[in-house]
C-alpha cells in the first residue's frame, strides 16, 4: 500500500481544478436545468482556490483545513460551503497526520458525508452530491491499493447517477419541481463523477 | 459581453466600491471587503442588525444599512450565498454589546455560513430569524422552507424600528419574526435576467409570455401563459396571498409593497398598485402603509412582486418610524 501525503492531496485538487475549468459550460448547462446555471463556474472559482494550497507535508489536518478555508472566502453558494464543510471535517480528523493510507479513504468520505448532511439538513437518497460521496465511499471500503481504489471510486460515482435517474430532487432549489428534476442528473452529483476521474487519473 | 461590466470575475467587486464612493455613510469592511457596515460603526445600547446574501439584488441587502433599518451585511458573489468570513465581520461589526439580530432569507448557502459563523463570531447573544414570505416556493404546510424574497424588507423596517427604540434582542427578534409570519408576497415576470458569467439567461422566457410565482433566482413559478392584461394577473396575485394568509394574523389593515423585479417600467408598477389596492380596499382592508418602487430586484428581469403585510396594533407604528438608508427613507 502506497499511502497519501499532503503533496498527493494538493495534487489531486490541482487535477481537479483542471479538470472543472475544462467541465465548466457542461457543468453549467446541466444546472441551468434546475438551477441558475453557475454551479460550473462556482466549482471552477472553488478549486482554483484550493488548488493553489501549500501543502503542509507534517500534517495532512492543516492541509485539508487550509483548503476549506480557501473554498470557503471563494464561495457562500450551498454546494461550495458544503464542500468547505466536508473539507474542515476530515482535516479535523488527519490532524499531525504526515500520511493517509488507502484503506482509510473510506471513513474520511463517511464523516465528510455526515457533516454536510448535517450541515445541510437533508438526507440520503435526497439526490445530491452527497449521495455520489456516500456510494464512492463505499466503494472503497475493501480498496488498499490507489488503483484500485481509482476505479472502484469511478465505478460507484457513474452508478449512483444512474440509480437516481428517475427520483426526484428532495432538497434544494431543484425540489421545488419533481417531475422535472426526475430527467435530469443532479449537477453537484453528476460534477462530483466528473472530478472523480479527474482526481483517479494516474500522476503524470 | 450584454451587461455593462468589465469581466464577471470583478462584478460584484466593483458595484460595491461604487456604491460605498456613492454613499459615504456606507463602508466596505472585513477580512474580504464582502462586508458592508456603517461608517459610525455599531451603535452603543442598540441590538445590531445583520442581513447578508447574494449580489444581484440590489437595494436587497446592502443598501438598506442606516438609522432605523440595518447595521451590517454580508455580501455574496451573483445569487450565491454570503461567504462565511463576511458573515463572521459582519456580525462582529454590528455588535455593540447588546447582542444580534441576524435577519436574511431562507436560503441553503446563506443559512449554512450564518450558522457556522454565528459559533464563529465573536459574540454571544445571537438571535436568527429567516425570511420565509415567498408564498409560491413552497405550500402552506411547509412554510418554513418558503424563500425571503422582498417582503424581508418589510420585516427590516419593522425589527430595524424596534431596535431603534432600544428593545432588547428577544422583543426585536419577536418583532421580526412575527413581520415574517404576517408577510405574504408573489412574484411575476415576463423576461428573465443573466448572470455576469453565464452566456445564457437563467431562465429563457417566450417573448409574451409570462411566469406567475417565479423567483428572485429565476425559480420556476406556478405557471407560464401567454401575458394577460395587469388587473386579470394583479387579481390572481393579490387573491393567491389573500388565499394564504394565516388565520392567526387577524385584523383589516395592511401594508402594501409593490417592487419592480427589474427592469419593469414605472408607470407599469403603478398600473399594477392601483388595481392591487383596489382589491384589498374592496374586500375591507385598509391600506396602513404602501411602497412602490424597486426594493429586492432580480437584475434586468422584467416583473413585480406583491407583498402584503397584515399589520397588527403592534408593528403597524413601526412602519412609520423615521429610517433612512441609501435606497430607503422615511421621515
Amino acid at each position: 500500500m502506497t499511502p497519501l501525503s499532503s503533496k498527493d492531496i494538493v495534487a489531486a485538487a490541482k487535477r481537479a481544478a483542471t479538470a472543472a475549468r475544462t467541465l465548466e459550460a457542461e457543468i453549467n448547462a446541466a444546472d441551468s436545468r434546475l438551477g441558475d446555471g453557475d454551479t460550473g463556474t462556482m466549482l471552477v472559482r472553488l478549486l482554483a482556490a484550493v488548488e493553489i494550497i501549500e501543502p503542509a507535508q507534517e500534517d495532512l489536518g492543516t492541509t485539508f483545513r487550509a483548503m476549506a478555508m480557501a473554498a470557503a472566502e471563494s464561495t457562500g453558494s450551498s454546494l461550495g460551503t458544503l464542500i468547505s464543510a466536508g473539507l474542515l471535517s476530515v482535516g479535523g480528523l488527519l490532524a499531525y497526520r504526515s500520511e493517509v493510507q488507502i484503506d482509510e479513504i473510506a471513513a474520511l468520505l463517511t464523516t465528510a458525508r455526515d457533516e454536510m448532511l448535517l450541515l445541510g439538513r437533508s438526507e440520503l437518497g435526497d439526490k445530491t452530491i452527497v449521495d455520489g460521496i456516500h456510494a464512492v465511499a463505499n466503494a472503497v471500503q475493501t480498496q488498499t491499493t490507489r488503483q484500485g481504489a481509482s476505479r472502484a471510486a469511478c465505478d460507484a460515482a457513474d452508478d449512483v447517477i444512474l440509480y437516481f435517474r428517475g427520483k426526484p430532487c428532495r432538497v434544494g432549489r431543484a425540489r421545488l419541481w419533481p417531475e422535472r428534476s426526475m430527467d435530469l442528473d443532479d449537477p453537484g452529483m453528476a460534477a462530483f463523477a466528473r472530478i472523480v476521474k479527474a482526481v483517479g487519473m494516474p500522476a503524470s | 459581453m450584454k451587461k455593462l461590466m468589465n469581466s464577471p470575475s470583478s462584478y460584484v467587486d466593483e458595484s460595491l466600491l461604487g456604491l460605498v464612493l456613492a454613499y459615504p455613510d456606507l463602508v466596505r469592511s472585513g477580512k474580504t471587503g464582502r462586508t458592508i457596515v456603517r461608517r459610525g460603526g455599531a451603535i452603543e445600547g442598540k441590538v445590531g442588525i445583520v442581513t447578508g446574501g447574494g449580489s444581484g439584488h440590489l437595494p436587497l441587502f446592502c443598501g438598506y444599512l442606516g438609522d432605523g433599518l440595518l447595521d451590517a451585511c454580508a455580501v455574496g458573489n451573483v445569487f450565491e450565498g454570503p461567504a462565511l468570513q463576511s458573515c463572521i465581520d459582519a456580525i462582529d461589526a454590528a455588535n455593540s454589546g447588546e447582542g444580534v439580530l441576524l435577519l436574511f432569507g431562507n436560503y441553503g448557502g446563506d443559512r449554512m455560513n450564518f450558522s457556522m459563523a454565528s459559533k464563529m463570531a465573536n459574540v454571544k447573544n445571537i438571535h436568527t430569524v429567516l425570511g420565509t414570505d415567498d408564498i409560491a416556493s413552497a405550500g402552506g404546510h411547509e412554510r418554513d422552507k418558503r424563500r425571503g424574497v422582498a417582503g424581508i424588507v418589510l420585516a427590516f423596517k419593522a425589527a430595524g424600528a424596534a431596535a431603534q427604540a432600544g428593545l432588547q434582542l428577544e422583543e426585536v427578534a419577536r418583532i421580526a419574526q412575527k413581520t415574517v409570519d404576517r408577510t405574504h408576497t408573489i412574484g411575476m415576470a415576463w423576461s428573465g435576467c443573466r448572470l455576469p458569467s453565464a452566456d445564457q439567461p437563467v431562465v429563457s422566457m417566450t417573448d409574451g409570455d409570462v411566469e406567475m410565482g417565479i423567483g428572485i433566482h429565476g425559480e420556476q413559478g406556478i405557471w407560464r401563459r401567454p401575458m394577460a392584461p395587469a388587473d386579470v394577473l394583479i387579481e390572481e396575485m393579490v387573491g393567491r396571498i389573500l388565499d394564504d394568509r394565516q388565520p392567526q394574523a387577524p385584523g383589516t389593515r395592511v401594508v402594501l409593497m409593490l417592487n419592480n423585479l427589474g427592469a419593469t417600467p414605472v408607470d407599469e408598477i403603478f398600473i399594477a398598485y392601483r388595481r392591487a389596492h383596489e382589491i384589498l380596499s374592496g374586500k375591507g382592508f385598509a391600506i396602513a402603509r404602501s411602497f412602490v418602487g424597486s426594493f429586492a430586484t432580480s437584475m434586468e428581469m422584467a416583473g413585480i412582486s406583491i407583498s402584503v403585510c397584515f399589520v397588527d396594533d403592534e408593528i403597524e407604528p413601526l412602519f412609520s418610524m423615521p429610517s433612512s438608508s441609501p435606497f430607503w427613507s422615511i421621515q
